[in-house]
């Protein structure tokens, strides 16, 4: 399984846990213009949650906390991440609700994703590359 | 195309059966090519309109209720649940409300149209017990919504405005029988203020927060900025039709400058958000959201230079703007996009692989109707200020094919949706 890797980040150094509102600092990030290779890079030292993974979850996938985030930016801060030319083949997200408008442009980028749990203010999806998306 | 080996979960689970918010946009794509039509029954009055039963007032309500509105239900049962999170009571009462709001609006539209009171009393009663039912619904997703603080409260406002709105609605409607309204004319401005700027309004700049942004992939917008717009907006709503009933023209010239500075800092937080968004290309659906920022500015000008009684045509002049200019401009540009969405999203069944948005949804007629739109638009805008029937006609024309592209469109991208889940194996 393919992971993230960002400039100055170690694949197996695990962040601290995150707080939920690290979620405004994203926004804030975007806000302020940051490119998406430096968000990201804030990111994975930023919202990589050890905890946010399932247990029957790849450990080696990469995961992303973003509750704390209002609809659309949990969907804005997954799409930058997947655009971006560091991002690898999968990754976990942690949200508040089910981003349903997420799903069409996750199509278009030739993406999947899978509900891996889904509770009242914390569902977990599996986002994964289609790999013969030129097929 | 396909890519096999895809997972879905979730996404129809968290969806309405398709058949709730699609019966509510055939529905409004109907009465869309009705409300033009309407137009050129009564060409000669429709240039000079300023109230009153008849075909013209029949063809207003077409419009409002039966596209604006209608759209907006349909919108909000689905939109509202995906981005609060918060389900709807049951599914039912969603049903309830079309078969209470359609046939109500078209009764309401019919008895304005022949002025049979009795004809009009009935639907309205149809139109407002359906109304109730759907603000008791979404009443009930923003009790339980927490966080979100801008949608709720726009949320909020809308439904307010609706309370007042459909009040004034049926008292204007029995004032026709019993006269007892003191001011007829000034509890009509009222109701247009609550329900084109208070209803609607509130509605569009609600969603706008959440929705611009998703197009857009952008920021979410400046809550400062967002706050005080709807302040301004609000304020202005209120002190506008209190004005009206109270006969105050200073009142209304205020309140008209408080809301055109309030829709001046909603354009401009909204010009941000596309500024700073991902995706650049918004395609056609943006030209017509970008067009209803332009008209709502301009029709709280064309309402307060009407309301200092400058010139008689003012008055249809900014009927034409806030209705047909803004409110019907940017629905029409939002439906655009939440069709091919929802036709996408309901295509497949559970396990399959949908389809792309792009795939259920066919670009020409939307061309089509972006161009009869605008160009009827010009057309009543000329036939106001010439005082010419037969431009209204030619309008009517304009705006009708529009409306029938949209409708092609629309029922095109249901039947696709429907080709694909009987295409697509198991």
């Amino acid at each position: 399984m393919a992971r993230l890797s960002f400039p100055g980040a170690e694949p197996n150094n695990r962040a601290p846990l995150l707080e939920r509102d690290q979620g405004a600092e994203i926004t804030r990030c975007i806000s302020l213009g940051f490119s998406a290779d430096e968000i990201q890079y804030d990111w994975f030292l930023m919202v990589e949650d050890t905890n946010a993974r399932d247990a029957s979850v790849d450990d080696a996938i990469p995961s992303f906390d973003l509750r704390g985030l209002e609809p659309p930016q949990p969907a804005v801060a997954i799409l930058t991440l997947i655009d971006g030319p560091d991002c690898g083949d999968a990754i976990l997200v942690r949200l508040e609700r089910e981003p349903i408008f997420l799903y069409p442009e996750l199509l278009e980028r030739g993406w999947r994703w899978e509900l891996v749990s889904s509770l009242p203010g914390d569902v977990n999806l599996r986002l994964t590359r289609n790999l013969r998306k030129t097929e | 195309m396909k890519f096999p080996g895809l997972i879905l979960m979730g996404a129809q689970s968290k969806l309405l059966p398709p058949s709730i918010p699609f019966r509510f946009f055939v529905a409004a794509v109907v009465f869309h090519i009705v409300a033009w039509g309407m137009m050129a029954l009564d060409a000669d009055q429709a240039a000079q309109f300023v109230g009153g039963p008849g075909v013209i007032l029949a063809a207003i309500h077409a419009l409002t209720l039966g596209v604006v509105v209608m759209t907006a239900i349909g919108a909000s049962f689905q939109i509202l649940p995906v981005v609060t999170g918060r389900p709807l009571a049951a599914f039912w009462p969603c049903r309830l409300v079309f078969w209470l709001f359609a046939p109500g609006t078209a009764a309401l539209v019919f008895g304005f149209a022949i002025i049979d009171q009795t004809v009009i009393v009935t639907g309205a009663t149809f139109v407002v017990a359906g109304l109730t039912v759907f603000a008791l619904l979404v009443a009930d997703v923003l009790r339980s919504t927490r966080g979100m603080i801008t949608l709720i409260t726009h949320g909020w406002a809308a439904m307010a405005a609706l309370l007042s709105l459909a009040i004034m609605g049926l008292m204007l409607v029995f004032d026709w029988e019993y006269g007892f309204l003191p001011d007829h004319g000034g509890m009509a401005i009222a109701h247009v203020v609550v329900a084109v700027f208070g209803f609607m309004g509130m509605l569009v700049l609600g969603y706008s927060q959440f929705m611009v942004p998703m197009f857009a992939m952008g920021p979410s917008p400046n809550e400062k900025e967002v706050h005080a717009a709807f302040g301004l907006a609000a304020a202005a709503i209120v002190g506008a039709a209190v004005s009206a009933m109270a006969g105050s023209t200073n009142g209304l010239l205020v309140a008209a400058a408080a809301g055109f500075i309030g829709a001046v800092l909603h354009i401009r937080t909204m010009g941000a958000v596309l500024r700073d968004g991902m995706r650049k290309e918004l395609g056609l659906s943006f030209v017509l959201v970008k067009a209803a920022w332009v008209f709502l500015a301009l029709a709280i000008v064309f309402g307060a230079l009407a309301m200092a009684e400058l010139d008689d045509r003012l008055i249809a002049l900014f009927g034409l703007v806030a209705l047909l200019g803004w409110l019907l401009t940017f629905l029409m540009g939002i439906l655009q996009r939440i069709i091919p969405f929802l036709a996408a999203m309901n295509a497949a069944k559970e396990g399959q692989t949908p389809p792309t948005p792009s795939a259920v949804s066919s670009e020409g007629p939307l061309k089509i109707h972006a161009l009869g739109h605008f160009l009827g638009l010009a057309l009543f805008a000329a036939a106001i200020i010439l005082d010419e029937g037969l431009l209204i006609l030619a309008g009517a024309a304009a705006g009708g094919i529009g409306a029938i592209a949209f409708a092609w469109f629309a029922l095109d991208s249901l039947r696709r949706m429907r080709a694909y889940g009987k295409m697509t194996p198991d």
